[in-house]
């Protein structure tokens, strides 16, 4: 029940750190991982990649650390770790608006990662790549 | 085999944090082979809570009226076949999910 981070700045098109999380990502960490995140944007990350390629779990606390990531990516404040479904409810507003945003991006997400995401809707708020490569030269 | 993690990660998650509130206390957890179903069966001492109440998720109700968890609840009913729960005698839960091994048609 562990997952490191690698963080590693990168010169595409714009200046990108890329995040790796590496392990499983759940309620045990998941606010470590948005902790981490804010200090990359207090030291001025702005486009921010998560390579998921070595994330072997994400469970429904992990899910609320992404969503809180965007959060801190656009200056806000994440929300309630409580808050739950309303979390969401942002997410299906933001995507019914066409407000999907592009400071924080995902790479490299396993099936079985993917699939989590996918049905909690959590997919729609993220552009995904495949791989790191093809993240960093769409930048 | 990642759906049954992934169901008792957030079970247990559920019972930690919800349940016991952080303080200490213990889960039990038995796993069997039934049949072609695996099932997995939890016992706590926390307060009675029965996940199955949980309503799926309706996003026309408002947030803070929402039970905290949700999520959890959501991603666990996708995960096995069926959840069961029942008061343990002298107080808890009893949680018992069930998922067959025969793998799942791959969903279109």
């Amino acid at each position: 029940m562990a997952m490191l981070t690698r963080v590693e700045r990168i010169e595409a098109a714009v200046p990108v750190t890329v995040m790796a999380l590496d392990g499983e990502l759940d309620a045990s960490n998941y606010l470590q991982l948005v902790d981490d995140v804010r200090q990359l944007y207090a030291d001025g990350t702005r486009n921010l990649l998560l390579d998921l390629s070595d994330l072997s779990f994400i469970a429904s606390s992990g899910l609320v650390a992404l969503f809180s990531v965007v959060k801190v990516m656009n200056g806000e404040e994440p929300p309630d770790p409580e808050y739950g479904w309303g979390a969401f409810r942002e997410v299906s507003r933001g995507v019914e608006t066409g407000a999907v945003q592009r400071n924080v991006q995902l790479c490299g997400a396993p099936p079985s990662v993917a699939e989590v995401l996918q049905r909690t809707g959590l997919d729609r708020l993220f552009v995904s790549h495949p791989d790191r490569e093809s993240a960093l030269a769409s930048y | 085999m990642d759906d049954l993690v992934q169901a008792v990660d957030e079970a247990v998650t559920n019972v930690i944090v919800h349940g016991y509130r952080g303080e200490p206390g213990t889960i039990d957890l038995t796993a069997e082979l039934i049949g072609d179903d695996i099932v997995i069966t939890l016992e706590d001492r926390a307060p009675t809570f029965d996940p199955t109440t949980v309503a799926a998720p309706d996003l026309s109700i408002p947030p803070q009226h929402r039970r905290p968890g949700g999520m959890g609840v959501h991603l666990m009913r996708l995960a096995v076949d069926s959840i069961r729960h029942r008061p343990r005698p002298g107080g808890g839960n009893i949680l018992i999910l069930t998922r067959s091994r025969v793998p799942r048609a791959k969903e279109a």
